[in-house]
């Protein structure tokens, strides 16, 4: 995003801890200088953009022409005490010289003029159980971000498991803990787990600071989970074998908020032994974490208990439905039965996985679980197949020989020969056109007169033919190019799509001449897998056809017999080269394959049309009442991101502050999608942007393998008044997020899980909700028929 | 420098598939070397022998290589070890047949970009240690490090030699120890021809230690290897091109020990599952899984460890069955030994 051309740059995040984005001034003899501004006011804070961001470098090579000092333009500037005191403040950075830089969340509109609060209080503090002792000891103090004060001798409301409420004081001395933080020794507490529960207990203990004042009787309400996490302001190192513990910063010194000031952690103390597991909870809850490896527990050999020390009950209950059906207790469970059957007993460990890579351990019949905790983590083996379903994808490649067999009933000629002089009789001409979905531009193309002979790719070389709109059959090329000579048609043009599965130089023999056009839908052109992944798990960006890349891709393997086809195809000459996307003729003419002009037409364009605004305050949404609402746009596929969006949904669908959806019609997607809701009743035809709308889908994720050519769900979200959420290098659906505002482009998958765990997403969309949004919809203006003419 | 270089291999009609992949693959980046063909085998019943191998520049066969009784010699031998045994006495054939270089790829090898780099230079004899990189992790320490104690520092994959006094004399006294006791006999400490090699930077002048990380990707050091893609579509390990690929026991415990090591480094498994449609497609029609010739008697029963290790052992069995693939042996430990007869 350019500031008058002058500024480029994004601010991608706004929070406590700091602004951070990054920022350029093209031709700039060094990295730019910023100072910000709070709520128009200097504030003495200035600062350079130079902090490497090989990320961004990497990504925008566009950056490259105009800045002379590489990859040194972020930045990430604190926010200074003044802004912490609980008032709503407005944030501008401008240039040294006076000139705004703006303000800008990524994809935001360049006026934007947010304001933000942050809580002037913050809880720090750490809680530790000592099963020894039958007690969680810890410390904890309030942080007053504005004076620096940090106040001691706080009162800790305590929930517990059963609905169990009560608290403890925190004013126990710990010269430790005042040595190293620099509060005053009076932060220590002590809650004595064994006394209170002598047969033992298992679950969760949360730790509240109380407001200043305020007693809480037993089971006093106020402690609910109300489903949204606060920001984390610390996350206090993970101690082998202990819970994390995180800290909240909502004001403690506001009794409504049901989150105030909470320290939480979780434990599973448990009679006598008392082990706690080193799950992690808390803020987190429900998220699967891997456990620290190496430290100095020593695991018990029944392998019940030392199961139980990290085995994740939540998640096993969660996805085994049958269980928690049973009513069985789960870790006996998975200790009996379940192992046997392959169920994992947290997110992090694969027991097929772990038994299909040991033969060893097979072998031995031992619980796989047992001896991963007990010896196999220390020695190094894996807890689950690394490499996510990347690795699936290999495993499931077909080799050479792997296409299906020529069994379908081909068309008579004689009987297409009539379907066609018939369709052609008193029409202007006909269009062939080869690949994609066709119904806008045979709408196009029939008000100009035109007949419209669609051809898509049938199995054993035969293409499966429809003519203005109605299905006719499976025919061989030959015999289709023998139809249409036969036929003679007045004018007869050819328009390309797709070439993915089609016999390319049978195609060659269905051309008449000149005037044809040749869309970059997709990157068929280039390689026979039409996408550019790399044995469908990775963009190659069209290496030459001798490279060790296409040597060992399935697709590349026949990729130089596929050029010299496609050369054949042009080389009749009268292709007029057309872009749906600048995306698209980037990638087109970075391959260097095929010389001559691009041109660049969008096929559809998002119209305005109204505005979409909510009825509830902004700063509800990612609550349990109003979760985030996301839908991925994609078939269920792994290029399409598929396998990316189910782990991010594992990753943070226990949140509570998200709801997933897929935009697919039910009948294609698989049946373990889990949380994964449908959109569509099975069968509904409804655009996607119509969908979109009608169920006030917030972001729209696109996660493409690689650069998509044309995104026309990226066009759906934007006329339903949603944002995308998509990744770098994802092509056209990146450049709709930077030309419209509307979104958020992620680095990388790991990236893009952080948006959403860290609930910068939810930060993000009530932002968003706050701001409103234009919805309209989508049309194809006659296009493609304008694109035919000008090829002419 | 190298001049001209013959390159060969040691197989069997059961590896025959891969060393074709392999003939592919320095077809592709060396076209200008020999590819030689040593086959410790006949042709199965039913395959022609000349187009099995015709892809090959020449092909050695047993009695080519003037080990003395050489039938008596090949019965002391499994599939591995006569293959391994015949390495250092073909080495020597091509040496004396006139080539600058010598370079021997396991069949199992597949090469995916030039050695000019790792070839240049003055040296008499490469060789690829299994590690370049020292491991922290015990299981890879176990298998990796204490593994390559007990089978030999260098994985002989790969060898190469010049032909000069240095090459020569390695070569001469690598033979010789091979036709000697080219075992599997880690408990005194032999591994086929592989351990012997530990030896050789002492022995032997001009020895280059390869440390090109490029060099003899397998499942043995992918622990210490980071395989991808450059921007040109090239393998790189390490930052460096990819120069060649070892596929040890590619379908069996190789896939296991690639699972372990290989992680989640993706690419190794796109390049792992290439080999495996490459060797699927140059298969030939009509060789049986796991043949080998020299496994069975002519009357069909196999021969077991057992009774080759005893024949080893046993001058006057071999004085007395010279010939002993032939029927009068196996009568004879149908008589003697009938514990040791297989199926």
């Amino acid at each position: 995003m350019t500031d008058g051309g002058r500024i480029i740059g994004f601010i991608e995040s706004v929070t406590d801890r700091g602004i951070a984005g990054w920022a350029l001034q093209p031709g700039g003899a060094g990295p730019l200088q910023l100072s910000l501004l709070i709520d128009g006011a200097a504030s003495e804070v200035f600062f350079a953009c130079d902090q490497p961001r090989e990320d961004v470098w990497g990504s925008r090579a566009d950056l490259h022409a105009v800045c002379g000092h590489g990859p040194l333009l972020g930045f990430n500037v604190a926010i200074p005490a003044g802004g912490f005191d609980g008032a709503s403040h407005r944030f501008d950075l401008v240039t040294l010289a006076g000139a705004s830089a703006g303000l800008v969340v990524i994809g935001k509109p360049r006026d934007w003029d947010k304001v933000f609060e942050f809580p002037r209080h913050v809880v720090v503090g750490r809680a530790r159980p000592e099963p020894e002792m039958g007690c969680i000891h810890g410390w904890v103090y309030l942080l007053d971000r504005l004076t620096g004060a940090m106040r001691v001798g706080n009162t800790l409301a305590v929930a517990g498991p059963e609905g169990w409420r009560g608290h403890v004081a925190a004013d126990g001395v710990r010269p430790d803990v005042a040595a190293d933080r620099g509060c005053a020794p009076e932060c220590g507490f002590n809650f004595d787990v064994a006394g209170l529960f002598p047969g033992g207990v298992r679950g969760e203990f949360r730790f509240s600071v109380l407001p200043e004042g305020l007693e809480l009787p037993q089971g006093a309400v106020g402690m609910a989970w109300a489903g949204v996490a606060p920001v984390v302001v610390e996350v206090v190192e993970v101690v082998e074998a202990l819970p994390e513990v995180v800290v909240s910063t909502d004001d403690p010194d506001n009794p409504d908020d049901p989150d105030d000031g909470r320290l939480a952690f979780s434990g599973m103390p448990r009679g006598a032994l008392f082990g706690i597991g080193a799950r992690l909870a808390g803020m987190r809850a429900g998220l699967a974490v891997r456990p620290a490896v190496g430290g100095a527990r020593q695991y018990a050999s029944d392998p019940e208990h030392t199961v139980s020390l990290e085995f994740d009950r939540d998640y096993y209950l969660q996805t085994y439905r049958d269980v928690r059906a049973g009513g069985m207790d789960p870790v006996l469970h998975y200790v009996r039965t379940g192992w046997h059957e392959g169920r994992r007993p947290a997110a992090w460990f694969d027991t097929a996985y772990y038994l299909e890579a040991n033969p060893d351990i097979r072998e031995a019949g031992v619980n796989p679980f047992w001896h991963y905790l007990v010896i196999g983590r220390r020695e190094g083996r894996a807890a689950l197949r690394e490499g996510g379903y990347r690795r699936e994808v290999i495993e499931g490649l077909a080799g050479e020989g792997a296409a299906g067999p020529a069994s379908a009933l081909t068309l008579v000629a004689g009987y297409l020969e009539g379907c066609v002089r018939a369709a052609c009789a008193g029409r202007a001409g006909l269009v062939v056109a080869v690949g994609g979905a066709g119904v806008a531009e045979r709408l196009d193309f029939a008000g100009l007169g035109y007949g419209y002979l669609h051809l898509a790719a049938g199995e054993g070389g035969l293409v499966r033919l429809a003519l203005d709109g109605v299905a006719l059959g499976m025919a061989r090329l030959e015999v289709l190019a023998g139809v249409l000579g036969r036929v003679g048609v007045r004018e007869r043009r050819m328009v390309v799509h797709s070439l993915v599965g089609f016999d390319v130089a049978g195609l060659a023999g269905l051309r008449a001449g000149g005037g044809d056009v040749f869309w970059l839908d997709d990157f068929s052109a280039l390689c026979a897998g039409g996408r550019l992944l790399r044995n469908d798990v990775a963009f190659c960006g069209a290496p030459g056809a001798e490279s060790d890349a296409c040597r060992v891709c399935v697709h590349g393997e026949r990729r130089a017999a596929h050029l010299a086809d496609v050369r054949r195809l042009f080389g009749a000459g009268g292709f007029a080269v057309v872009a749906p996307s600048g995306a698209a003729g980037e990638v087109w003419r970075e391959a260097g394959v095929f010389e001559g002009p691009v041109m660049v037409r969008a096929p559809a364009v998002v119209v305005e049309t109204s505005r979409r605004e909510s009825l509830v305050a902004a700063e509800a949404w990612g609550s349990v009442g109003y979760p985030v609402r996301v839908a991925f746009a994609g078939s269920a596929q792994a290029g399409d991101g598929w396998a990316m969006f189910r782990a991010l949904v594992e990753r943070v669908g226990r949140l509570g502050c998200y709801r997933f959806f897929h935009l697919l019609d039910p009948g294609v997607v698989p049946q373990d999608s889990g949380q994964i809701e449908p959109l569509r009743v099975a069968g509904e035809g409804a655009a996607d942007e119509v969908v979109l709308a009608r169920h006030l889908v917030d972001l729209v994720l696109i996660l493409p393998g690689g650069p998509e050519m044309f995104s026309g769900a990226a066009l759906a979200a934007l006329a339903a008044g949603a944002d995308i959420v998509t990744l770098a290098g994802s092509g056209h659906a990146a450049d709709a997020v930077m030309e419209s505002g509307r979104g958020i482009v992620a680095a990388d998958e790991a990236a893009l899980g952080d948006l959403f765990e860290s609930l910068r997403a939810v930060e993000y969309v009530r932002w968003r909700v706050g701001e409103g949004a234009s919805a309209g919809g989508v049309v194809s203006d006659g296009m493609y028929a304008a694109v035919l003419g000008a090829s002419a | 420098m190298n001049g001209r270089v013959a390159c060969y291999t040691s197989f069997t009609y059961a590896y025959l598939s891969r060393a074709r992949v392999l003939l592919e693959s320095l077809r592709r980046t060396h076209p200008e070397w020999e590819v030689w063909a040593v086959v410790v085998d006949e042709a199965p019943p039913g395959v022609d022998e000349g187009a099995a191998l015709a892809g090959f520049d020449q092909v050695l066969k047993l009695a080519d290589l003037g080990i003395p009784d050489a039938a008596a010699w090949l019965f002391g031998h499994d599939v591995v070890e006569a293959c391994t045994a015949v390495k250092g006495a073909a080495m020597l054939h091509l040496l004396a047949a006139g080539a600058d270089t010598v370079v021997y790829f396991d069949p199992d090898i597949a090469v995916f970009n030039r050695l000019d780099e790792v070839l240049a230079g003055e040296w008499s004899v490469a060789l690829t240690p299994h590690q370049l990189e020292a491991n922290a992790a015990p299981a890879a320490i176990r298998d990796n490090e204490i593994g390559a104690l007990v089978y030999g520092v260098f994985n002989l994959g790969f060898v190469a030699v010049r032909n000069d006094a240095n090459g020569r004399a390695f070569a001469a006294w690598w033979s010789g120890q091979l036709v000697r006791a080219c075992f599997d006999d880690t408990a005194n400490g032999i591994f086929t021809d592989q351990k012997y090699c530990d030896l050789a930077p002492g022995l032997f002048d001009g020895v280059r230690v390869v440390r090109d990380p490029g060099c003899n990707v397998a499942s043995w050091n992918l622990s210490r290897r980071r395989v991808g893609f450059d921007d040109g579509g090239r393998v790189v390990v390490n930052g460096s091109a990819l120069k060649f690929y070892h596929f040890t026991k590619i379908g069996g415990v190789g896939d296991l020990m690639t699972e372990r090591y290989g992680g989640g480094n993706v690419e190794v498994f796109e390049i792992w599952h290439w080999y495996k449609r490459r060797e699927r497609a140059m298969r030939l029609e009509g060789v049986p899984v796991g043949y080998w010739h020299y496994g069975r008697f002519a009357d069909g029963r196999a021969i077991t460890p057992a009774m080759r290790a005893l024949y080893r052992e046993r001058p006057n069995l071999q004085a007395a069955f010279a010939e002993p693939f032939g029927g009068e042996l196996v009568g004879w430990f149908a008589e003697h030994r009938p514990d040791l007869l297989g199926g």
